[in-house]
Protein backbone atom coordinates (compact mmCIF):
# COMPACT_ATOMS: atom_id res chain seq x y z
CA UNK A 1 0.00 0.00 0.00
CA UNK A 2 1.49 3.52 -0.90
CA UNK A 3 1.45 6.37 1.04
CA UNK A 4 -1.24 7.99 -1.24
CA UNK A 5 -3.88 4.97 -0.57
CA UNK A 6 -2.82 4.26 3.46
CA UNK A 7 -3.72 8.58 3.90
CA UNK A 8 -7.01 7.77 1.78
CA UNK A 9 -7.47 5.27 3.93
CA UNK A 10 -7.41 7.55 6.84
CA UNK A 11 -9.32 10.15 5.90
CA UNK A 12 -12.27 8.12 5.65
CA UNK A 13 -11.71 6.89 8.70
CA UNK A 14 -11.02 3.23 8.33
CA UNK A 15 -10.07 2.26 11.43
CA UNK A 16 -7.61 -0.42 9.95
CA UNK A 17 -5.93 2.25 7.53
CA UNK A 18 -5.18 4.03 11.40
CA UNK A 19 -3.66 1.54 12.76
CA UNK A 20 -1.32 0.35 9.84
CA UNK A 21 -0.47 4.30 9.20
CA UNK A 22 0.97 4.65 12.87
CA UNK A 23 2.17 1.07 13.14
CA UNK A 24 3.89 1.72 10.17
CA UNK A 25 5.37 5.11 11.23
CA UNK A 26 5.12 5.20 15.03
CA UNK A 27 9.39 3.41 14.68
CA UNK A 28 10.62 6.38 12.77
CA UNK A 29 8.50 8.96 15.03
CA UNK A 30 9.73 7.24 18.33
CA UNK A 31 13.21 6.97 17.68
CA UNK A 32 13.88 10.44 16.86
CA UNK A 33 12.03 11.57 19.92
CA UNK A 34 14.27 9.42 21.93
CA UNK A 35 17.13 10.48 20.72
CA UNK A 36 15.77 14.38 20.88
CA UNK A 37 15.15 14.11 24.18
CA UNK A 38 16.69 11.69 25.39
CA UNK A 39 13.70 10.25 28.01
CA UNK A 40 11.69 7.56 27.37
CA UNK A 41 8.46 8.73 28.77
CA UNK A 42 8.98 12.06 27.29
CA UNK A 43 9.37 10.53 23.86
CA UNK A 44 6.40 8.42 24.09
CA UNK A 45 4.86 11.19 25.08
CA UNK A 46 5.50 13.45 22.50
CA UNK A 47 5.70 10.56 19.69
CA UNK A 48 1.79 9.98 20.50
CA UNK A 49 1.05 13.44 20.43
CA UNK A 50 2.87 13.91 16.95
CA UNK A 51 1.65 11.05 15.36
CA UNK A 52 -2.27 12.14 16.32
CA UNK A 53 -1.60 15.51 14.95
CA UNK A 54 0.18 14.10 11.76
CA UNK A 55 -3.32 11.76 11.62
CA UNK A 56 -5.71 15.23 12.44
CA UNK A 57 -3.59 17.16 9.93
CA UNK A 58 -3.30 14.42 7.17
CA UNK A 59 -5.37 16.57 4.76
CA UNK A 60 -2.93 18.89 4.56
CA UNK A 61 -0.30 16.64 3.20
CA UNK A 62 0.96 17.80 -0.10
CA UNK A 63 0.41 13.94 -1.96
CA UNK A 64 3.29 14.73 -4.29
CA UNK A 65 5.63 14.73 -1.52
CA UNK A 66 6.89 11.80 0.63
CA UNK A 67 5.03 11.14 3.50
CA UNK A 68 7.54 10.25 6.22
CA UNK A 69 9.63 13.66 5.75
CA UNK A 70 5.82 15.33 6.56
CA UNK A 71 5.57 13.38 9.43
CA UNK A 72 9.25 13.75 10.91
CA UNK A 73 8.56 17.54 10.43
CA UNK A 74 5.55 17.69 12.82
CA UNK A 75 7.69 15.15 15.28
CA UNK A 76 10.43 17.89 15.17
CA UNK A 77 8.60 20.43 16.14
CA UNK A 78 6.89 18.54 18.86
CA UNK A 79 10.11 17.99 20.21
CA UNK A 80 11.16 21.68 19.70
CA UNK A 81 8.06 22.74 21.71
CA UNK A 82 8.46 20.20 24.34
CA UNK A 83 11.95 21.13 25.23
CA UNK A 84 10.86 25.08 25.48
CA UNK A 85 8.33 24.07 27.66
CA UNK A 86 10.80 21.96 29.86
CA UNK A 87 13.41 25.21 29.43
CA UNK A 88 10.62 27.70 31.02
CA UNK A 89 10.08 25.22 33.60
CA UNK A 90 13.82 25.33 33.98
CA UNK A 91 14.48 21.42 34.23
CA UNK A 92 17.60 21.01 31.74
CA UNK A 93 17.84 17.71 29.61
CA UNK A 94 21.19 17.35 31.78
CA UNK A 95 19.16 16.98 34.92
CA UNK A 96 16.76 14.77 33.25
CA UNK A 97 19.09 12.05 31.62
CA UNK A 98 21.09 11.86 34.09
CA UNK A 99 24.31 11.94 33.30
CA UNK A 100 27.11 10.22 34.56
CA UNK A 101 29.51 12.01 36.52
CA UNK A 102 33.08 12.66 34.67
CA UNK A 103 34.64 10.64 37.16
CA UNK A 104 32.57 7.76 36.32
CA UNK A 105 34.41 4.71 34.89
CA UNK A 106 34.10 4.81 30.87
CA UNK A 107 33.80 0.76 30.96
CA UNK A 108 30.18 1.76 32.39
CA UNK A 109 28.89 3.12 29.12
CA UNK A 110 29.23 1.54 25.74
CA UNK A 111 29.82 3.51 22.62
CA UNK A 112 25.87 4.03 21.67
CA UNK A 113 25.64 5.88 24.84
CA UNK A 114 28.19 7.46 24.97
CA UNK A 115 26.70 9.21 21.25
CA UNK A 116 23.46 9.64 23.23
CA UNK A 117 25.39 12.18 26.27
CA UNK A 118 27.09 14.08 23.73
CA UNK A 119 23.97 14.51 21.23
CA UNK A 120 22.36 16.02 24.75
CA UNK A 121 24.97 18.68 24.81
CA UNK A 122 24.61 20.12 20.97
CA UNK A 123 22.79 23.02 20.22
CA UNK A 124 19.09 21.72 19.22
CA UNK A 125 19.39 22.76 15.62
CA UNK A 126 22.37 20.65 15.35
CA UNK A 127 21.20 17.68 17.01
CA UNK A 128 18.20 17.93 14.78
CA UNK A 129 20.17 18.03 11.62
CA UNK A 130 22.23 15.20 12.54
CA UNK A 131 19.39 13.12 13.61
CA UNK A 132 17.23 13.49 10.75
CA UNK A 133 20.56 12.71 8.31
CA UNK A 134 22.06 9.73 9.92
CA UNK A 135 19.52 7.90 12.25
CA UNK A 136 16.58 9.04 9.78
CA UNK A 137 18.84 8.79 6.79
CA UNK A 138 16.92 11.39 5.01
CA UNK A 139 18.62 13.67 2.32
CA UNK A 140 20.06 16.82 2.74
CA UNK A 141 17.19 18.03 0.68
CA UNK A 142 14.70 17.13 2.45
CA UNK A 143 16.82 17.86 5.97
CA UNK A 144 16.37 21.15 4.57
CA UNK A 145 12.36 21.10 3.98
CA UNK A 146 12.05 19.58 7.30
CA UNK A 147 13.95 22.56 9.08
CA UNK A 148 12.61 25.34 6.84
CA UNK A 149 16.39 26.24 5.84
CA UNK A 150 18.44 26.33 3.07
CA UNK A 151 20.51 23.92 2.07
CA UNK A 152 24.02 25.15 2.37
CA UNK A 153 22.97 26.22 6.02
CA UNK A 154 21.93 22.15 6.57
CA UNK A 155 25.35 21.14 5.13
CA UNK A 156 26.99 23.69 7.86
CA UNK A 157 24.85 22.79 10.94
CA UNK A 158 25.88 18.74 9.64
CA UNK A 159 29.46 19.86 9.49
CA UNK A 160 29.73 21.39 12.86
CA UNK A 161 27.01 18.85 15.02
CA UNK A 162 29.46 16.07 14.12
CA UNK A 163 32.75 17.92 14.87
CA UNK A 164 31.39 18.98 18.03
CA UNK A 165 30.28 15.12 19.17
CA UNK A 166 33.71 13.92 18.00
CA UNK A 167 35.10 16.77 20.23
CA UNK A 168 32.85 15.76 23.46
CA UNK A 169 34.00 11.73 22.89
CA UNK A 170 37.26 12.38 22.60
CA UNK A 171 36.86 14.50 25.61
CA UNK A 172 35.25 11.74 27.80
CA UNK A 173 38.25 9.09 26.47
CA UNK A 174 36.89 7.85 23.32
CA UNK A 175 39.35 7.80 20.77
CA UNK A 176 40.51 6.23 17.96
CA UNK A 177 43.47 4.32 17.00
CA UNK A 178 44.99 4.23 13.42
CA UNK A 179 44.26 1.23 12.33
CA UNK A 180 40.53 2.25 12.82
CA UNK A 181 40.33 0.34 15.86
CA UNK A 182 38.74 1.58 18.65
CA UNK A 183 39.33 1.75 22.00
CA UNK A 184 39.12 3.58 25.46
CA UNK A 185 42.53 5.68 27.28
CA UNK B 1 45.97 16.80 -2.47
CA UNK B 2 46.27 19.37 0.46
CA UNK B 3 44.11 20.17 3.22
CA UNK B 4 41.63 22.18 1.69
CA UNK B 5 40.86 19.28 -0.78
CA UNK B 6 41.10 16.39 1.92
CA UNK B 7 38.29 18.49 3.62
CA UNK B 8 36.01 18.59 0.85
CA UNK B 9 36.32 15.05 -0.15
CA UNK B 10 35.26 13.87 3.68
CA UNK B 11 32.44 16.14 3.10
CA UNK B 12 31.49 14.75 0.17
CA UNK B 13 32.16 11.33 1.46
CA UNK B 14 29.56 12.20 4.87
CA UNK B 15 26.95 13.30 2.44
CA UNK B 16 27.13 10.59 0.22
CA UNK B 17 27.10 8.37 2.97
CA UNK B 18 30.38 6.43 1.73
CA UNK B 19 33.17 4.92 3.80
CA UNK B 20 36.54 4.74 1.34
CA UNK B 21 38.83 7.51 0.95
CA UNK B 22 40.56 7.82 -2.87
CA UNK B 23 43.82 6.75 -2.78
CA UNK B 24 45.40 10.71 -2.84
CA UNK B 25 43.17 11.31 0.57
CA UNK B 26 45.03 8.01 2.19
CA UNK B 27 47.97 9.23 0.75
CA UNK B 28 47.39 12.52 2.46
CA UNK B 29 45.92 11.07 5.87
CA UNK B 30 49.49 9.49 6.49
CA UNK B 31 51.03 12.70 5.88
CA UNK B 32 49.27 15.43 7.86
CA UNK B 33 48.42 14.95 11.23
CA UNK B 34 45.55 17.50 11.33
CA UNK B 35 43.82 15.34 8.70
CA UNK B 36 44.46 12.27 10.10
CA UNK B 37 42.93 13.35 13.04
CA UNK B 38 39.54 14.88 11.03
CA UNK B 39 39.62 11.11 9.66
CA UNK B 40 39.82 9.36 12.55
CA UNK B 41 37.03 11.47 14.09
CA UNK B 42 35.18 10.10 11.30
CA UNK B 43 35.73 6.97 12.19
CA UNK B 44 34.65 7.28 15.62
CA UNK B 45 31.75 9.13 14.02
CA UNK B 46 30.93 6.14 12.20
CA UNK B 47 31.42 3.08 14.52
CA UNK B 48 29.05 5.00 17.65
CA UNK B 49 26.49 5.19 14.92
CA UNK B 50 26.77 1.57 13.85
CA UNK B 51 26.49 0.78 18.00
CA UNK B 52 22.97 2.72 17.77
CA UNK B 53 20.78 -0.57 18.21
CA UNK B 54 17.24 0.12 16.90
CA UNK B 55 14.64 1.76 19.76
CA UNK B 56 12.11 -0.81 20.61
CA UNK B 57 8.59 0.66 20.32
CA UNK B 58 6.27 0.99 23.66
CA UNK B 59 3.94 -1.44 23.15
CA UNK B 60 1.29 0.99 23.88
CA UNK B 61 2.44 3.38 21.51
CA UNK B 62 -0.14 2.53 18.73
CA UNK B 63 -3.11 2.00 20.96
CA UNK B 64 -2.02 6.00 22.82
CA UNK B 65 -2.21 7.40 19.37
CA UNK B 66 -5.54 5.74 18.32
CA UNK B 67 -7.56 6.41 22.10
CA UNK B 68 -6.13 10.11 21.56
CA UNK B 69 -7.86 10.27 17.80
CA UNK B 70 -11.14 8.52 19.58
CA UNK B 71 -11.21 11.21 21.58
CA UNK B 72 -10.07 14.21 20.44
CA UNK B 73 -11.66 13.49 16.79
CA UNK B 74 -15.00 13.36 15.82
CA UNK B 75 -15.03 11.54 12.52
CA UNK B 76 -13.46 9.09 13.73
CA UNK B 77 -14.72 8.90 17.39
CA UNK B 78 -18.08 7.85 16.27
CA UNK B 79 -17.03 4.83 14.04
CA UNK B 80 -14.98 4.01 17.26
CA UNK B 81 -17.36 4.49 19.47
CA UNK B 82 -19.61 2.27 17.20
CA UNK B 83 -17.44 -0.60 16.91
CA UNK B 84 -16.93 -0.50 20.75
CA UNK B 85 -20.89 -0.45 21.46
CA UNK B 86 -21.11 -3.40 19.13
CA UNK B 87 -18.43 -5.08 20.64
CA UNK B 88 -19.92 -4.57 24.15
CA UNK B 89 -23.13 -5.72 22.74
CA UNK B 90 -21.46 -9.30 21.11
CA UNK B 91 -19.24 -10.08 24.11
CA UNK B 92 -22.90 -9.64 27.02
CA UNK B 93 -25.02 -11.59 23.92
CA UNK B 94 -21.88 -14.15 23.86
CA UNK B 95 -21.63 -14.31 27.88
CA UNK B 96 -25.53 -14.59 28.34
CA UNK B 97 -25.28 -17.65 26.29
CA UNK B 98 -22.64 -19.19 27.54
CA UNK B 99 -23.89 -18.96 31.29
CA UNK B 100 -27.25 -20.25 29.80
CA UNK B 101 -24.96 -23.39 28.25
CA UNK B 102 -23.42 -23.95 31.64
CA UNK B 103 -26.57 -23.83 33.54
CA UNK B 104 -28.67 -26.64 31.37
CA UNK B 105 -25.75 -28.50 31.69
CA UNK B 106 -24.79 -28.56 35.33
CA UNK B 107 -28.68 -29.24 36.29
CA UNK B 108 -29.17 -31.57 33.23
CA UNK B 109 -27.74 -34.89 35.74
CA UNK B 110 -29.08 -33.93 39.05
CA UNK B 111 -31.23 -30.66 38.81
CA UNK B 112 -32.05 -30.77 43.16
CA UNK B 113 -28.42 -31.23 44.06
CA UNK B 114 -26.09 -29.62 41.69
CA UNK B 115 -23.97 -27.80 43.61
CA UNK B 116 -22.52 -30.80 45.44
CA UNK B 117 -22.61 -33.05 42.18
CA UNK B 118 -20.16 -30.40 40.38
CA UNK B 119 -18.34 -30.01 43.35
CA UNK B 120 -17.83 -33.97 43.39
CA UNK B 121 -16.89 -34.29 39.89
CA UNK B 122 -14.32 -31.35 40.07
CA UNK B 123 -12.50 -33.15 42.67
CA UNK B 124 -12.50 -36.28 40.64
CA UNK B 125 -11.40 -34.33 37.63
CA UNK B 126 -14.29 -36.34 35.80
CA UNK B 127 -15.41 -34.22 32.31
CA UNK B 128 -19.16 -32.46 32.74
CA UNK B 129 -21.95 -34.63 31.51
CA UNK B 130 -22.33 -33.92 27.18
CA UNK B 131 -26.52 -33.56 26.87
CA UNK B 132 -27.78 -35.93 24.33
CA UNK B 133 -31.58 -34.71 23.98
CA UNK B 134 -32.87 -32.83 20.84
CA UNK B 135 -32.49 -29.20 20.67
CA UNK B 136 -35.63 -28.37 21.77
CA UNK B 137 -35.60 -30.58 25.08
CA UNK B 138 -32.38 -29.78 25.70
CA UNK B 139 -33.86 -25.76 25.46
CA UNK B 140 -36.36 -26.27 27.47
CA UNK B 141 -34.32 -27.99 30.35
CA UNK B 142 -32.03 -25.45 30.00
CA UNK B 143 -34.86 -22.76 30.65
CA UNK B 144 -36.29 -25.35 33.60
CA UNK B 145 -32.80 -24.89 35.31
CA UNK B 146 -32.61 -21.46 34.93
CA UNK B 147 -35.89 -20.85 36.92
CA UNK B 148 -34.38 -23.39 39.23
CA UNK B 149 -31.71 -21.77 40.32
CA UNK B 150 -33.56 -18.21 40.52
CA UNK B 151 -35.86 -20.25 42.68
CA UNK B 152 -32.63 -21.28 45.32
CA UNK B 153 -30.84 -18.03 44.86
CA UNK B 154 -34.34 -16.01 45.99
CA UNK B 155 -34.92 -18.67 48.75
CA UNK B 156 -31.98 -18.79 49.92
CA UNK B 157 -31.57 -14.84 49.87
CA UNK B 158 -34.68 -14.48 51.76
CA UNK B 159 -33.49 -17.02 54.55
CA UNK B 160 -29.60 -15.01 54.84
CA UNK B 161 -31.70 -11.46 54.63
CA UNK B 162 -33.93 -12.83 57.98
CA UNK B 163 -31.55 -13.96 59.49
CA UNK B 164 -29.02 -11.23 59.14
CA UNK B 165 -31.57 -9.02 60.35
CA UNK B 166 -32.60 -10.66 63.47
CA UNK B 167 -28.50 -10.78 64.36
CA UNK B 168 -28.66 -6.65 63.90
CA UNK B 169 -31.75 -6.68 66.13
CA UNK B 170 -30.54 -8.81 68.79
CA UNK B 171 -27.11 -6.63 68.49
CA UNK B 172 -29.03 -3.50 68.50
CA UNK B 173 -31.28 -4.09 71.55
CA UNK B 174 -27.88 -5.86 73.26
CA UNK B 175 -26.29 -2.09 72.90
CA UNK B 176 -27.80 0.63 76.04
CA UNK B 177 -29.52 3.48 73.78
CA UNK B 178 -29.35 2.85 70.96
CA UNK B 179 -29.37 6.19 68.61
CA UNK B 180 -32.27 6.38 66.62
CA UNK B 181 -30.51 6.82 63.02
CA UNK B 182 -31.87 6.39 58.96
CA UNK B 183 -30.82 3.25 59.29
CA UNK B 184 -32.36 2.43 62.45
CA UNK B 185 -35.27 3.41 60.92
CA UNK B 186 -35.33 2.05 57.70
CA UNK B 187 -34.36 -1.65 59.26
CA UNK B 188 -35.68 -1.98 62.57
CA UNK B 189 -38.32 -0.23 62.76
CA UNK B 190 -39.93 -1.75 65.60
CA UNK B 191 -37.25 -0.54 67.74
CA UNK B 192 -36.63 3.38 66.43
CA UNK B 193 -40.10 3.79 66.99
CA UNK B 194 -40.07 2.45 70.73
CA UNK B 195 -39.86 4.57 73.29
CA UNK B 196 -35.67 4.84 74.77
CA UNK B 197 -35.02 2.75 77.14
CA UNK B 198 -33.89 3.39 80.63
CA UNK B 199 -30.10 4.48 81.37
CA UNK B 200 -28.37 2.02 82.68
CA UNK B 201 -25.55 2.01 84.86
CA UNK B 202 -22.52 0.65 83.86
CA UNK B 203 -22.47 -2.65 85.71
CA UNK B 204 -25.89 -3.16 83.79
CA UNK B 205 -24.51 -2.75 80.54
CA UNK B 206 -23.72 -5.94 78.04
CA UNK B 207 -20.13 -7.19 78.97
CA UNK B 208 -17.29 -6.21 76.18
CA UNK B 209 -17.38 -10.34 75.72
CA UNK B 210 -21.80 -10.49 75.20
CA UNK B 211 -21.11 -7.70 72.72
CA UNK B 212 -18.23 -9.62 70.87
CA UNK B 213 -19.90 -12.84 70.77
CA UNK B 214 -23.23 -11.07 69.10
CA UNK B 215 -21.02 -9.37 66.42
CA UNK B 216 -19.43 -12.31 65.73
CA UNK B 217 -22.71 -13.18 64.71
CA UNK B 218 -23.12 -11.22 62.64
CA UNK B 219 -20.22 -11.84 61.00
CA UNK B 220 -20.77 -15.31 60.68
CA UNK B 221 -23.81 -14.50 58.74
CA UNK B 222 -22.40 -12.10 56.25
CA UNK B 223 -19.86 -14.71 55.48
CA UNK B 224 -22.10 -17.38 55.03
CA UNK B 225 -23.82 -15.35 52.69
CA UNK B 226 -20.84 -14.76 50.79
CA UNK B 227 -20.02 -18.49 50.59
CA UNK B 228 -22.91 -19.52 49.26
CA UNK B 229 -22.72 -16.33 46.69
CA UNK B 230 -19.86 -18.02 45.85
CA UNK B 231 -21.17 -21.34 45.22
CA UNK B 232 -24.16 -21.15 43.86
CA UNK B 233 -23.07 -18.70 40.94
CA UNK B 234 -22.57 -21.04 37.63
CA UNK B 235 -19.19 -21.17 36.30
CA UNK B 236 -20.21 -19.13 33.48
CA UNK B 237 -20.29 -15.83 35.19
CA UNK B 238 -17.41 -14.53 36.22
CA UNK B 239 -17.03 -14.70 40.22
CA UNK B 240 -15.27 -11.86 42.50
Amino acid sequence: MDDRELVERCLRGDRDGLRTFVEQFQGWVFALCFRQLGHRQDAEDVAQESLARAVRHLAQWDGIRPLKPWILTIAVNRCRTHLSRKNTRARTIDSEIDLPAPTTPLAKFDLAEELQLALQQLREEYRTCFLLFHQQELSLQEVAQIMQCPDGTIKTWLHRARRELADLLRARGVVTEEGHELFRV
Amino acid sequence: MNCSEFSEELQQLVESRGDSPSTAATTHINECSTCRQQWHDHLLLAAALRAWIPIANPPSLVDGVLNQLQSTTPGISVSARADSRRWTAVAMVAACLIALIAVGIIHQSTPDDHNVAQNDRRKQNQPEPVPTDSGSDRTIAVASSVVAVLEDLRTEYQEIAEETRASARDFAVAIPSTPVTPWTELLLPDIASADPPPVQSPASAPSQGAVSVISRSIGSQIGEAMDFLWVAVPDGVPKG
